[in-house]
């Protein structure tokens, strides 16, 4: 996954997208949107009028490394062959070790209660797994609209056109070309866990 | 990733599990977003995005996701309710629809009867844009019955103010297409906050961009789109008129302009009159005035022959100087340009904006040299709005901004060219309903006349309208406006700050729970929007209830037709047939263009004014509505800058209350729709005080601090957030919460209700206010 943060807008689009195609429970998002400037949500950096403001959106990275896969006592957490980083709820015994092994902040979610609802049946994709009291649940890129030809939700959505989804290893693919064309990064690489998703800067 | 799946296919489909809809997002950001509404077990399960034949005009946002929580929102209405208590205090009782439509129909008669036929008036606003079941869903019922509506005075004094010169009156109909923005060199994104407001448009503002365009933001805040842009220009609030009236001067003084475009596609030659500001025409110099369809050619004067002659005759007319003929003192309408924007040197308009005069004089240039370019502007939301319309319309004029790729100035609404409204909305075939703007309607109820005539008005229907959150001076309306009253109907889908002060509540169907047809501005197809569920709890379409109502008032016989047959009647016109715009086909296909993809408006440069050009000097400047009231056409030919009627340093009041008062629109709601929506209220959770901390540390207030924002009119008691994006001498409140979501008062107290007689607008950034921590307050 690509993400242009010099296109993103801060408008929460891709998160919404998520919590309504995973049928997310209250309070868990798998995809935050963060403000890179002042102290809280849409407030700059800097004194009036020499300011700056960016947004950061941060979901599971995909490592192809995965410090999480490796702490996961079970094998709940486990990297599929294409590279999307899993949770199998079934098997999590909610020890969070790949919580705290992971680089990145909130990206996995305990549900230390029966996960709960805004609505009194389940809503979005109908794939998706129910989730369960006392496991961790993140990001899967999808992983059920992906295998069906599909964009992940919040790819698809994404107003800006900041989002890209692809095969970074086809040199044809957009997210190589865009990659190629332009300056970016990855969050944390000193952890070496060899994210998947590339910042364009 | 052994997938590419770079392009996201339409792949979902209906199947016996999940059966899809093709629906339409029909709200007033005016994105009309193509949604497939997803259901399972009779249910509404997701939203998601659907797509146009054209990509680039696929969209969709966090509130069109939300729809499902909206469907099944707690707040929903049931069923029909009757008050119990005292108005506004929330005691209601359920009630049948018969005994709702019954009391409605028995009140409406008696008021008829009694006080005339207009003393009924319909009330509507744009709590949905589609065309059958939305706001204008009540016109053919106000017109059968003779009824008064009220007109939503809204987003209109920039509008008329450039609707003048382009002759477009009191449409949006100005700008090319969004999407044709890749085409500017130069964007000015002026008092518009994009990314909040018009996410879609973002894309094409970011391609310019990344072609070499350069985007200019002038905005007294820092928005997130100012963050993105090349330049921003922070301007103070309300100067907006001064800062485009100085462009105009550079552009006049540095001689930038396009003179050939002047003389040939606007009135710049044209002769005024010194003695009645009105062109030379040729009836003035013959005496004989020509038969009322015959034209009275307008005069310019030949240079070569040094005499006035007919316009047609002349190859190159004088663009400036002043000339008697025949004894008329007369001076071209360039030369009257030039001499008014004289006064609006750099020095002068950087003192009114607070800007570096530099700064605008690169601006100027910029925008006049730097071409095509276009203004993306917002809703001017102070009194001065009309000028600033007006001042727009001359930088385009000058720099030949327009009626070509990449060039464009003004609101997008090209909308309803192939609809029929008036066959829906006047069954007897013409227009028997009075207009009366929203802000002037406590004149009218004070004087009982409209236009000098009786014009009592006892019963109000408010629907697709949450007038009492979003219109100005909140207190006036339920202190003032209601009470003289002796009905309120509210229909509306949830319960809000306006269904409390009903006397009857009648609970609406969704968006998704009716049929209908919706149209562009922002892409340029014509779509329907499907029936995706039966009707949640007891609620009923517009039209259903109109229906009914109309059966009760013996005019049933105008509403025997079904939601189709009056969809087709709005489709019965020769340019929707030649477009192939039939409702058969739009069942089948969904969508159809009816314009052209990235469309640029007044190719031909022929403008709807009077002369066919672009008439940047008015000779007969006119109110937008006539409410039988005279303005001062002297102070209107040409623009000047005159300052915000509230929010300005040179009002007594700013002593009192220095702080001007913003309530902005933001991404978590439209308008105040979507305001209990679970999944957004998890993200924005509450509303807050923006406050500069220079501004903040003056009066002691630090970050999340309960504070009380206040003036004369009213107060709001919320949190406060400390944030650098506010110019310091403003705060910001967001617009759309409901009274309850407040600590106490509401945001829309403080703003007033001044008519200004030109616009009849609502202007809610014209506001002086004070702020203190709500401790204190209570301190006294």
């Amino acid at each position: 996954m690509l993400v242009d943060i010099t296109r993103c807008i801060g408008c929460h689009t891709c998160a919404v997208a998520c919590k309504q195609g995973n049928n997310l429970p209250k309070g868990i998002s798998w995809n935050r949107v963060l403000t890179h400037g002042g102290a809280t949500m849409d407030t700059p950096h800097g004194v009036f009028p020499n300011l700056e403001i960016q947004y950061l959106t941060l979901n599971c990275q995909h490592c192809e490394n995965p410090a999480c896969v490796k702490a996961c006592p079970t094998g709940a957490t486990y990297r599929r062959e294409d590279g999307i980083v899993m949770q199998n709820y079934d098997i999590c015994v909610g020890c969070r070790m790949c919580i705290m092994a992971c680089p990145y902040h909130h990206v996995r979610s305990f549900n230390a209660d029966q996960p709960a609802y805004h609505l009194d049946f389940p809503v979005g994709d109908r794939q998706v797994k129910a989730q369960q009291k006392g496991t961790v649940s993140k990001c899967h890129f999808c992983h059920h609209r992906v295998d069906e030809g599909l964009l992940p939700h919040c790819v698809e959505v994404c107003p800006a056109k900041a989002r890209f989804f692809g095969d970074i290893e086809d040199s044809g693919s957009a997210v190589s070309r865009l990659l190629r064309a332009q300056k970016n990064t990855r969050l944390l690489v000193h952890h070496q866990t060899e994210p998947s998703v590339y910042l364009l800067i | 990733m052994n997938k590419d799946v770079e392009q996201s296919p339409a792949a979902e489909r209906s199947d016996a599990a999940e059966k899809l809809f093709s629906c339409m997002c029909s709200g007033n950001c005016q994105s009309r977003c193509r949604l497939l509404v997803h259901v399972r077990d009779g249910r509404a399960v997701k939203t998601s995005m659907a797509p146009f034949p054209d990509e680039r005009y696929n969209r969709v946002c966090l509130r069109g996701l939300s729809h499902v929580q909206r469907i099944y929102d707690p707040n929903r209405l049931k069923y029909p309710l009757k008050r119990v208590g005292a108005r506004g205090e929330g005691k209601f009782e359920r009630i049948s629809w018969d005994e709702a439509i019954d009391t409605i129909v028995t009140r409406f008669k008696h008021y008829q009867q009694v006080y005339g036929r207009q003393s009924v008036a319909f009330s509507a606003v744009s709590g949905s844009e589609a065309y059958l079941n939305g706001a204008y869903s009540s016109f053919r019922l106000a017109n059968a019955m003779h009824a008064t509506q009220t007109e939503h005075s809204l987003d209109m004094s920039d509008t008329h103010g450039l609707g003048r010169v382009l002759g477009t009156g009191n449409t949006w109909n100005q700008s090319n297409d969004r999407a044709d923005l890749v085409n500017a060199k130069t964007i000015l994104i002026w008092a518009a906050n994009i990314t909040d407001s018009h996410p879609h448009d973002w894309r094409f503002v970011v391609e310019a961009q990344q072609k070499g365009a350069r985007i200019v933001v002038i905005d007294p805040r820092f928005t997130t789109c100012a963050a993105k842009a090349d330049q921003w220009i922070s301007i103070r609030p309300g100067s907006d008129p001064a800062l485009a009236l100085s462009m105009a001067e550079v552009i006049i003084s540095e001689k930038l302009y396009d003179e050939a475009y002047l003389l040939k596609h606007t009135v710049a030659p044209f002769l005024v009159r010194e003695d009645t500001q009105r062109f030379l025409r040729q009836s003035d110099l013959t005496g004989i005035v020509p038969e009322k369809k015959s034209p009275d050619p307008y005069m310019v004067w030949d240079s070569a022959a040094n005499e006035a002659r007919i316009l047609d005759l002349v190859e190159k007319p004088a663009l400036e100087g002043a000339f008697d003929v025949s004894g008329i003192k007369v001076t071209t309408a360039f030369s009257l340009l030039k001499k008014t924007m004289a006064a609006y040197t750099p020095d002068h308009g950087g003192r009114l904006c607070d800007v570096a005069p530099d700064t605008i004089r690169n601006l100027a240039r910029l925008y006049a040299t730097n071409k095509p370019a276009s203004i993306y502007n917002g809703f001017i939301q102070y009194d001065n709005g009309v000028q600033t319309g007006h001042a727009w319309g001359i930088l385009a004029a000058l720099t030949a901004n327009i009626g070509k790729p990449g060039a464009s100035v003004g609101h997008i609404g090209r909308v309803g060219h192939d609809i029929n409204f008036a066959k829906l909305f006047f069954p007897e075939g013409r227009p028997n309903s009075k207009l009366i703007p929203w802000v002037y309607l406590k004149e009218v109820l004070k004087s009982g006349e409209f236009r000098g005539q009786p014009h009592p008005i006892k019963a109000l229907y408010i629907y697709a309208s949450n007038l009492v959150c979003n219109a100005t001076n909140q207190n006036e309306i339920v202190n003032t406006i209601f009470p003289a009253m002796d009905f309120i109907v509210v229909a509306d889908m949830v319960e809000t700050d306006t269904t409390r002060y009903a006397d009857i509540v009648l609970p609406v169907c969704h968006w998704f729970e009716m049929i209908d047809i919706v149209q562009g501005p922002f892409h340029p197809y014509t779509a329907i929007s499907e029936q995706a569920l039966e009707p949640a709890y007891e609620s009923k379409s517009n039209m259903d209830i109109y229906r009914m109502i109309a059966k009760g008032l013996g005019l049933g016989e105008h509403f025997d037709y079904t939601d189709e047959e009056f969809i087709q009647m709005l489709l019965d016109n020769d340019t929707a047939r030649a477009e192939g715009l039939a409702w058969e086909r739009l069942k089948e296909e969904k969508v159809i263009q009816t314009l052209p993809t990235c469309w640029v408006n007044w190719q031909d440069n022929k403008f709807p004014t009077r002369s066919g050009r672009m008439e940047f000097y008015l000779e007969d400047p006119k109110p937008r509505l006539n409410c039988g009231v005279a303005i001062d056409q002297s102070r209107e030919h040409l623009p000047v800058f005159a300052p915000p009627i509230e929010a300005w340093p040179d009002n007594p009041l700013y002593k009192k209350y220095p702080l001007v008062y913003h309530t902005v629109r933001q991404r978590w709601r439209l308008h105040s729709q979507w305001f209990g929506t679970p999944w957004l209220r998890e993200l924005d959770p509450e509303p807050f005080a923006s406050i500069n901390s220079k501004d903040a540390r003056q009066r002691g207030i630090e970050e999340g601090d309960i504070v009380e924002v206040f003036n004369d009119r009213g107060h709001v008691v919320l949190k406060a957030k400390l944030s650098e994006a506010q110019r310091p001498g403003m705060i910001t409140v967001p617009k759309g919460w409901q009274r309850d979501q407040f600590i106490a008062g509401s945001y829309q107290e403080l703003t007033h209700d001044y008519v200004n007689t030109t616009s009849y607008n609502q202007c809610f950034y014209d506001v002086l206010c004070e702020v203190r921590r709500y401790s204190d307050a209570k301190a006294g």
